[in-house]
């Protein structure tokens, strides 16, 4: 099999953390959010980050950080400017030839990309199949309801910082939990047994003695307790801080902010009794998907329908 | 020819057909239905003709011993005589129906047929040789729960039974020895207080215990357990929950074998399917009396109970394309059959002797058999029956039953090439002679 295994999930389901902590397996290397996927070249993957973040403009800052981490052993400012450099000099590389370098940098430990972003289009999943084959595909899931719950808070966090108030009227993130899902269902499917495997977040970080051996097992490395020990202390990532100013990011500030492992039971919110409470406005008729859906003359499911369809991908991941 | 290819013995028939000769207006588009007595294999069907003037009505009971098979009811009934008759019994049914059960305690069992059709209702019930069958005009509420039951399983002193009432399955036991007649329903385990029923869909005798299964279709399926010969009212045992945690992809048990101390069951997502419904496939599982289980077939997981692959290296479904659909699972003697079909693979018949590998031993004719409908298995005293129910470009709607003996001497015999070799694989068969394929006589 291959030296990779890339994590598949939405954004704010426990992927900084539990990346985070299998990477810190002795036979792996846990790498921050490259965002390698989202384009052909360096050069595309440059054009992305900046049309999703005007901050990022030399590139992903998790890619910068591993960069100036390899390169230079720190992640320092310095470290990060020359690894800017690094990257701007290579902007004509694929995408392949920049992970085949990360991964030839950590070998022979097996890499562990983790990038929610390439679980918004099925083409970012293609790319990165057709680029490795033979890659480990580990598909996260955590509950809609606090998945929904915990995306929420983190966008308006984000808008307030930067605009004083929260966005409104969008489409409901259960709407985006379902849809990045059902695209990495789409995708894992195809793939031979045994090349992928479903795990709930909530389940690691609850039961980890439980389900990290499990993990290690299905990748074929080590499952004694030292190994299996140092899995449970994410801390111990260098990627575990925020990163320098030049390349703040890469994983989940919260998480930056509080790496550590928390014992205790992760619970699990009822779906059925959330949408008894608070049925969602899944497209706000003023919304932009509404109006786009409304030109072009196409009807938007029925409210119950679409309801009906979430709680079934929930029921399959084993959420009620 | 090689000379390693000389030397292999001849393919055996491994899958013989016993179909029985009939008219074909008899056999084609006719319903059908069938049962076993005292390790016979009992075939009832309903055919009416073109014209929907005429109706036959037999009841077959196979031989495997002789190869044979008798006719032990025979009747048409033309739409004139029905009419003179539905106007006293007013039954009518838009489509054809045939029920066969099996219902008695053990030392008397007896066969009850239902026969439906526009035409008219006919039940029946036979001799406890199952030689004959008499009309059952009397005894309503007997027949009623013969027809009603779906699988029933006898401990020492007790029977247990599963009935469909009011479309929903419901466990009873009755006492062999006090009240053989009295049948008291047993309260199944509960999720709590103003939950829905559960929906129970099998049960099992294993090891000593009875086990049921519960459909749900939200968590997945769950298995419980409690002592088959215990008086004592005693709660249940959860022995698997959730599916064996593919929750909703196994909210459904399609059967529960128990066999060389494990229980097998076969488990999948249903009629739903949509977009998100990925590997949709069957899965088997086995099942010790511990809780402990294995999965012999499925997708690889992790779980609670540690890292489960498939035994048999084959994902939900057999692995193939588009899944294939779960038709049956057999225990026979020292093996195990399951019956899978796919519109490109066709019929598979697969065999195991010890629950954990699994090879195709299809014979060319049965691979052949377009658009397989329905394909049961009923184990009778020599070996195991298929009745297979499918359509042909040629002859519509129809049937075919084929047998397959018991194992008892095992012998060297050649199967298909394992997956990516070109080496023919061995397996152990038993050798026998070819059955004979009595014809029969027409209806009148």
């Amino acid at each position: 099999m291959s030296n990779l295994l890339i994590m598949l999930s939405p954004p704010r389901s426990f992927s900084s953390v539990v990346s985070t902590m299998i990477g810190e397996h002795p036979d792996l290397y846990g790498f921050p959010e490259l965002h390698v996927f989202v384009g052909d070249t360096v050069q595309d993957v440059i054009d992305f980050e900046r049309s999703s973040n005007k901050r990022h403009t030399a590139g992903p800052p998790g890619l910068l950080r591993a960069l100036a981490q390899l390169h230079d052993g720190v992640q320092t400012n310095g470290a990060a400017f020359r690894a800017i450099g690094w990257l701007n000099d290579r902007r004509d590389w694929s995408v392949k030839r920049l992970m085949d370098y990360l991964l030839e940098a950590v070998s022979p430990k097996l890499g562990l990309e983790k990038s929610p972003v390439i679980a918004q289009k099925q083409m970012y999943l293609e790319r990165a199949y057709t680029c490795y084959p033979d890659a480990y595909y580990l598909h996260l899931t955590r509950h809609p309801v606090s998945t929904r719950s915990s995306w929420g808070e983190f966008v308006e966090n984000k808008a307030k910082r930067r605009k004083g108030e929260g966005r409104s009227e969008r489409v409901d993130r259960l709407i985006g939990w379902h849809h990045m899902h059902t695209n990495i269902l789409r995708f894992t499917s195809t793939l031979p047994l045994g090349q992928t495997l479903r795990v709930k977040g909530e389940d690691i970080l609850s039961e980890p003695d439980v389900y990290l051996p499990q993990i290690a097992e299905w990748l074929g490395i080590r499952t004694d307790r030292e190994a299996i020990e140092a899995m449970k202390h994410p801390e111990n990532s260098p990627y575990a801080r925020v990163g320098p100013d030049v390349a703040r990011g890469g994983n989940d500030p919260k998480f930056m902010r509080s790496p550590e492992l928390r014992a205790g039971r992760v619970k699990e919110p009822s779906l059925e009794a959330f949408l008894e409470e608070k049925f969602p406005r899944w497209f706000p008729a003023e919304g932009t998907f509404s109006q786009a859906a409304k030109r072009s003359g196409l009807k938007i499911a029925d409210d119950e329908k679409i309801a009906e369809e979430i709680s079934g991908l929930a029921h399959l991941f084993g959420y009620l | 020819m090689s000379a390693s290819a000389s030397v292999l013995p001849p393919p055996l028939d491994i899958l013989t057909d016993v179909t029985p000769s009939l008219p074909r207006a008899d056999r084609d588009h006719a319903a059908r239905a069938a049962a076993v007595l005292n390790g016979r294999l009992y075939v009832a069907w309903l055919a009416l003709d073109d014209q929907r003037q005429r109706e036959s009505r037999v009841v077959l009971r196979y031989s495997p011993e002789a190869g044979t098979w008798e006719t032990l009811y025979q009747k048409t009934l033309s739409a004139g005589r029905a009419r003179r008759k539905k106007k006293a019994k007013g039954d009518k049914s838009s489509g054809l129906s045939v029920a066969i059960r099996n219902y008695g305690p053990n030392e008397k069992e007896v066969l009850y047929v239902e026969f439906v059709s526009p035409l008219g209702r006919v039940q029946l019930y036979s001799a406890e040789d199952g030689a004959e069958f008499r009309n059952a005009r009397a005894d309503s509420k007997v027949l009623a729960a013969a027809l009603a039951l779906r699988e029933k399983l006898t401990g020492k002193a007790d029977e247990y039974a599963l009935f469909s009432i009011g479309g929903r399955n419901v466990l009873q036991r009755r006492n062999l020895q006090r009240d053989s007649q009295r049948w008291t329903q047993i309260p199944m385990p509960s999720k709590g207080p103003g939950a829905e029923p559960p929906q129970l869909s099998h049960i099992a005798s294993f090891d000593g215990k009875l086990t049921i299964a519960i459909d749900d279709s939200k968590e997945g399926f769950h298995l419980w357990a409690r002592n088959l010969a215990s008086e004592i009212l005693q709660e249940w045992v959860s022995l698997l929950r959730r599916g064996g945690q593919r929750y909703s992809m196994n909210a459904h048990v399609f059967a529960c074998v128990p066999w060389k101390g494990a229980l097998y069951v076969v488990s999948g997502p249903g009629e739903r399917r949509s977009r998100t419904d990925h590997q949709v496939g069957f899965e088997m599982l086995r099942i010790y009396l511990d809780g402990s289980w294995d999965l012999v077939l499925g997708a690889p997981r992790v779980t609670g109970s540690g890292l489960k692959v498939p035994l048999s290296c084959l994902g939900p479904g057999t692995d193939e394309f588009t899944p294939a659909r779960f038709c049956f699972l057999a225990e026979a003697g020292s093996e195990l059959l399951l019956g899978t079909y796919e519109d490109v693979a066709g019929l598979q018949i697969w065999q195991s002797e010890d629950g954990g590998s699994w090879s195709v031993i299809n014979s060319a004719e049965l691979a052949g058999l377009e658009k397989i409908r329905s394909a049961s298995a009923f184990s009778i005293s020599t070996g195991t029956a298929l009745l297979l129910e499918f359509e042909s470009s040629l002859r519509g709607r129809t049937f075919d039953i084929w047998f397959r003996p018991f194992a008892k001497q095992p012998v060297l015999q050649r199967t298909a090439a394992a997956p990516g070799t070109s080496s023919p694989r061995y397996t152990h068969a038993v050798p026998r002679e070819p059955l004979k394929n009595e014809p029969l006589n027409p209806p009148e």
